[in-house]
């Protein structure tokens, strides 16, 4: 096939996936997660909408820093005859828990659509703006893996990132993660070209989106730690250049940190020392509790999950990547897994859904490189088997949605032939059909699941 | 000074001088635009104002807070309406929102979250409401804790007995 018919057809499904995942984030985002799980949302856009209107931050926080706070009765959503509970909010202002880039993009949105006293910023309203932002973090996806790897993972990564239920439902929720995983993949794709191309632009651009997932929320500065470790051990280079390439780097991305202290500042220095403290004295929450659930829970809030298997065959992905000789693939998609599962301990973040946010674009790059592989590869057992993992967690998700006992037996039974059958035929043809009928069923199911998921079946299921 | 020094520290404190001119104008706006913008008033109004897009209630028995306050510590009060003989809604408010902790406050803050008018409540008599079985004859008289404010619309002494007795 000609490269100029192979380009477009790429670019053509790149679009389709695009258009499709913004599809499957704007289905139903008013519903689920369910306005109120996490009065987070709300209280990061009231911070923008009261910096706009009062020229104060205000907000809902949970810290002790604050030494009390002032409870209100907010029922935006009506969230008190639901998912609130009973108790009033603890509003506090300055709110300086964290920078106010998300809450000025959801504010000012909501301020922008009419929205001038809390209430008026429903979920309808302040969550249209993450419904972009992850939209682009699709595409962001598809560009670093593009680089990395090649035109097939990248159109893997981005279909499996953009489809995958948790992710719909997770990039709905107004949390700064949200933000950081976009900054992150922006810097990480600059700095990438800056490796390629040579031109200092890049540099400087890798530096600034990295300053602005410090904007987005303080755990950010993983991306500033990743950048500089990225630049620092470069191969071939002089000391000296290496040394002025990540010192220009530090100084750009931890201004960005440095105008959050002014902020605070700006508004109330002790209190935000007194907050900072509070929010460095999280429970370190290295443990093999906190690990396992990392690796084996999929959790959307606190207590709401949405089990999925990506992210474990992603886990898996990454492993397997560690091993491997591949500098590039290790600094671009290894490495900020580490970088963030040290500041994810030092966060105390186990918990939180939103707060494993950051290592999924990279899980979906580790399993779209490994899923790529494994199709020009004779050898498809180990890539079968973490299509077969995400595949069947779906399938029995599903099942609570949907009648499936007619297919029931067809995956008890099914399941072990497929195994067998890419144990001991060699078929190269055969076994590559089957491999991608594989593929494209995970992701029909994964596009099924997340069309099922109304919020009556967001309850059933939690 | 190295090669590398000499491309790189100029930018370096270029961004250092221009991060110093931007920070300082955040500063100074931030400071400004409180100092313009702020007062208790406002800060009230974007908290308790009710939205107009809210769906209003048609009456007290509409909606409800559901759940108990976790954090309230004995400081809560209920609140049941019953609008007829079918329907009901109870509300339980975390007293520690109202500024002045009597009768008429707290009906008008639970009113006010579930966007209800207590005019007719607090006024017109067309309701008769009781504090754990007693009548509450003057609205502005201090709530006690963890009190059961029951008010009854279109009920007469004898049917509102007979529920007492029925819920005993």
């Amino acid at each position: 096939m000609p490269k100029t018919i192979k380009t477009i057809i790429s670019i053509g499904a790149a679009f389709l996936i695009v258009v499709l995942g913004f599809y499957l984030r704007y289905k139903n985002h008013t519903l689920v997660p369910l306005p109120g799980e996490s009065t987070d949302e709300y209280s990061n856009s009231w911070v923008g909408l009261s910096l706009i209107q009062i020229g104060l931050p205000v907000g809902r926080s949970g810290l002790l820093g604050y030494g009390g706070s002032d409870p209100r009765y907010i029922n935006v959503d009506r969230i008190y005859s639901s998912t609130a509970g009973g108790g009033p909010l603890g509003i506090n202002r300055p709110w300086l828990d964290h920078p106010p880039l998300l809450p000025l993009i959801t504010g000012g949105y909501a301020y922008l659509s009419g929205a001038r006293v809390f209430e008026d910023a429903t979920a309808r309203i302040i969550r249209k703006p993450m419904l972009f932002i992850g939209t682009a973090t699709i595409v962001l996806v598809g560009v670093l893996a593009y680089q990395l790897v090649g035109t097939g993972a990248a159109i893997l990564a981005m279909a499996l990132f953009a489809t995958s239920p948790l992710m719909t439902v997770t990039s709905r929720m107004i949390q700064g993660e949200n933000g950081v995983i976009v900054a992150f993949l922006a810097s990480l794709i600059f700095l990438n070209w800056y490796f390629t191309k040579k031109k200092n632009i890049f540099l400087w651009l890798a530096s600034l989106a990295a300053g602005v997932a410090l904007l987005f929320k303080v755990s950010g500065i993983a991306v500033a730690i990743c950048g500089a470790v990225i630049l620092f051990s470069q191969e071939n280079k002089k000391m000296a250049l290496k040394f002025w390439e990540t010192a220009l780097f530090l100084t750009v991305a931890l201004s960005f940190l440095a105008l959050f202290f002014v902020y605070g500042a700006a508004f109330d220095w002790s209190t935000f020392v007194i907050v900072w403290q509070s929010n460095s004295t999280r429970p370190y929450d290295i443990g093999f509790g906190s690990l396992l659930d990392l690796l084996t829970t999929t959790k959307i809030t606190v207590s709401k999950r949405l089990t999925e298997g990506w992210p474990l065959a992603g886990w898996i992905s990454v492993f397997l990547l560690m091993m491997r000789e591949k500098k590039r693939l290790f600094s671009f998609v290894v490495l900020p897994v580490l970088v963030y599962l040290v500041i994810f301990l030092l966060m105390g973040g186990s918990a939180y859904g939103w707060y494993r946010l950051p290592f999924m674009p990279f899980l979906f790059i580790a399993i779209a490189v490994i899923l790529t592989e494994g199709f020009s590869s004779a050898e498809k057992l180990l890539p079968v088997v973490l299509t077969l993992i995400p595949l069947g967690m779906t399938i029995h998700k599903l099942s609570e949605a949907q009648r499936l006992a007619a297919i029931t037996p067809f995956w008890r039974y099914g399941l072990p032939a497929v195994m067998c059958w890419f144990l001991f035929v060699k078929k190269i043809r055969v076994n590559r059909f089957l491999y991608i009928t594989l593929i494209l069923m995970a992701l029909a199911a994964n596009v099924w699941l997340n069309l099922s998921l109304t919020s009556e079946f967001y309850l059933k299921i939690n | 000074m190295s090669k590398e020094a000499r491309v790189f520290l100029p930018q370096i404190l270029w961004y250092s001088a221009i991060w110093l001119v931007v920070a300082s104008s955040l500063f100074l706006i931030l400071r400004y635009r409180r100092s313009r913008l702020y007062s208790k008033e406002k800060y009230e109004a974007l908290i308790v104002t009710i939205s107009e897009k809210r769906q209003k209630a048609t009456d007290p028995c509409q909606f409800f807070i559901a759940g108990d306050p976790p954090n309230a510590e004995g400081n809560f009060a209920k609140a049941i309406f019953y609008c007829d003989k079918q329907r009901k809604a109870v509300s339980t408010l975390d007293l520690s929102v109202l500024t002045t902790p009597d009768y008429r406050s707290m009906l008008e803050e639970v009113g006010r979250i579930n966007g209800f008018s207590t005019e007719e409540i607090v006024k017109d008599g067309s309701w008769k409401c009781f504090d754990d079985h007693e009548r509450i004859l003057d609205f502005s008289d201090k709530i006690k804790l963890k009190s059961r404010v029951e008010c009854f619309f279109n009920f007469s002494d004898g049917e509102i007995k007979t529920l007492y007795a029925e819920n005993n």
